[in-house]
C-alpha cells in the first residue's frame, strides 16, 4: 500500500483473525496386521477417524469399516478394539451386548480413544447384522 | 366425502438410546414440540401443524428402533369394525386401554406378517396449543429448526411383504399408489396410502423381520429442505443422503440419523392420489432413478442400514 502524500509504501494492518486455531491432541488408530494407521482427532470416534482419512482402508478384500448411522443404532461399523483406552457412548444392545463390550467389540462410531488404539475389523454382513 | 376408514398415521413411538440428546434432536433441531413426558418416562411430542395431541412418542431403550406404527381411524364404529376384519384375516388382536398414552383412547394392536406392530384407535385428545381456527394464522407461534409440519409416513422393513400388501390392501382399505417389481426375485417394495398422499406407510422386502427404516416429516418447500441441511450441518447431525428428489412418490428429500441411529426423514412435494389412479410401477431397469432420482444410483447404506 502507498501514502499518496508521500508516495512511500506503508505497512497494511495485519487483517484480522477471529479463530483460533482448533486444539486438542489427537491419537493414533492402527488397523491390525494391515500396516494402516490414521490420526483421531480430540473429540472425533474411530469412524469419523476413518470417514475423515481419505484412505481407502481395506483389510483383505473389505473394507475395514461400514458408514452407518455413526450413532451406535444400526450395528454396521462393528470393530474389535485390541489396544489401547477409550470413552464409550451408548451403542445398541441389538449388537453389542455388555460382554461383548467388555471384550473389546463395539461399534466405531461410538468409540472415543483417550490413547493410541490398535483396532481389527469384524466383517458384518447387512443382510444378518446379527450375526458377527 | 372419500377418505373413509383409516384416516392417516396417528403416531409412531421409537426407541432411543439416550433421551435428552434425542429431544434435542426432535425439538430443538427437526422442530417438533414437546408435549409433556409419562410417568414411564415416555416423551410426547408434536409437530406445529397438527392438530392431534401428539404424533411422536419416545421410549428410552437400550437398542434403537420402533415399537409400535399407529393409525388414527374416523370413529369408535370404524374402530370395532376393524377389529372384526382384522381377526377374520387371522391376526391376533390385543387391546390398550385409553390412557396408556395420555390423550389418547382405546387402541387395539396386532402383528402384521412383517413383523411390525401396527395400532388403530379413533380418539386423541386436540392439542391444548394445536394450530388455530378462527381467522387462522400460518402460525400461532414462530416455528423453530427445520419447521416440520407433521408427522408424514413411515418406511419399514421385513419378510412377507406379499401379506403385507395384501392386509392392507384387503383388510385395512389401503391402495398401493407405487411398487418395485423387480424381474428375478419379485416385489421388492410397496408404497402404500389410506389417503391423498402418494404414501402413508411403505414396506421393503427383508429377511430380517420388525426393521425400522425411517421416519418422515414433512416441510413446506424445497427451500425449508435446503434451510434443514443447514441445520444437518452446522450441527453435525449424522446425514445419509441429500438434498435430493425420489423418482418413486417425486418426494424432495433429506435422510438422517437421530442420536440413536434411527433414521429420519425431512420430506416435502410428491404425487397426489386418488383411488382411479393407475400403480406406478418401477423395474430393474430404472431402479437408481427410483430411488434418488438425481444420483441415478442405488446408495448402499441407504438401503441396507436399519435400526
Amino acid at each position: 500500500m502507498t501514502n499518496l502524500e508521500t508516495g512511500q509504501s506503508v505497512a497494511a494492518d495485519p487483517q484480522p483473525t477471529r479463530y483460533e486455531a482448533s486444539s486438542g491432541e489427537s491419537h493414533g488408530i492402527a488397523v491390525a496386521g494391515s500396516g494402516q494407521s490414521v490420526k483421531c482427532h480430540a473429540g472425533n470416534s474411530v469412524l469419523e477417524a476413518f470417514e475423515r482419512s481419505r484412505q481407502p482402508l481395506v483389510s483383505g478384500d473389505a473394507a475395514v469399516v461400514r458408514v452407518g448411522c455413526r450413532r451406535g443404532g444400526c450395528g454396521i461399523c462393528k470393530v474389535r478394539v485390541l489396544d489401547g483406552s477409550y470413552r464409550a457412548t451408548p451403542m445398541s444392545r441389538a449388537h453389542v451386548s455388555e460382554e461383548d463390550q467388555a471384550d473389546g467389540l463395539v461399534l466405531a462410531c461410538c468409540v472415543y480413544p483417550e490413547t493410541d488404539l490398535t483396532v481389527a475389523s469384524v466383517p458384518v454382513s447387512p443382510r444378518s447384522l446379527k450375526n458377527n | 366425502m372419500a377418505m373413509t376408514g383409516v384416516l392417516r398415521p396417528g403416531f409412531i413411538q421409537l426407541r432411543v438410546l439416550d433421551m435428552a440428546s434425542s429431544l434435542e434432536h426432535y425439538v430443538e433441531r427437526i422442530g417438533l414440540y414437546k408435549v409433556c413426558e409419562g410417568s414411564d418416562g415416555r416423551v410426547y411430542l408434536k409437530a406445529r401443524d397438527e392438530f392431534d395431541h401428539h404424533s411422536v412418542v419416545l421410549r428410552k431403550a437400550d437398542q434403537a428402533g420402533l415399537d409400535v406404527f399407529a393409525f388414527k381411524v374416523e370413529s369408535d364404529d370404524c374402530l370395532a369394525a376393524y377389529e372384526k376384519r382384522v381377526i377374520a384375516a387371522g391376526v391376533a388382536v390385543d387391546h390398550v386401554p385409553a390412557g396408556e398414552q395420555p390423550g389418547v383412547g382405546r387402541r387395539i394392536g396386532f402383528q402384521i406378517p412383517s413383523g411390525h406392530r401396527i395400532e388403530l384407535y379413533a380418539h386423541a385428545d386436540l392439542a391444548s396449543d394445536g394450530p388455530s381456527t378462527l381467522n387462522p394464522d400460518v402460525w400461532e407461534v414462530k416455528p423453530h429448526g427445520m419447521e416440520a409440519r407433521r408427522f408424514d409416513h413411515g418406511l419399514l422393513y421385513g419378510p412377507n411383504i406379499a401379506e403385507v400388501e395384501k392386509f392392507f390392501c384387503d383388510v385395512l382399505d389401503f391402495r398401493v399408489t407405487e411398487r418395485v417389481d423387480l424381474p428375478e426375485t419379485g416385489t421388492l417394495a410397496i408404497w402404500l396410502t389410506c389417503s391423498h398422499k402418494a404414501h402413508d406407510i411403505a414396506f421393503v422386502n427383508h429377511p430380517e423381520p420388525g426393521k425400522f427404516h425411517h421416519v418422515a416429516f414433512e416441510l413446506e418447500n424445497w427451500n425449508d429442505i435446503g434451510r434443514a441441511a443447514d441445520i444437518i450441518t452446522r450441527y453435525n447431525i449424522s446425514i445419509d443422503i441429500g438434498p435430493t428428489r425420489h423418482g418413486i412418490t417425486r418426494g424432495q428429500t433429506i435422510y438422517f440419523f437421530d442420536p440413536s441411529g434411527n433414521r429420519c426423514e425431512t420430506y416435502c412435494g410428491g404425487t397426489t392420489f386418488y383411488p382411479d389412479n393407475p400403480v406406478r410401477v418401477w423395474d430393474d431397469k430404472e431402479l437408481g432413478k427410483g430411488i434418488f432420482y438425481y444420483e441415478r444410483a442405488l446408495n448402499d447404506r441407504f438401503l441396507t442400514v436399519l435400526t
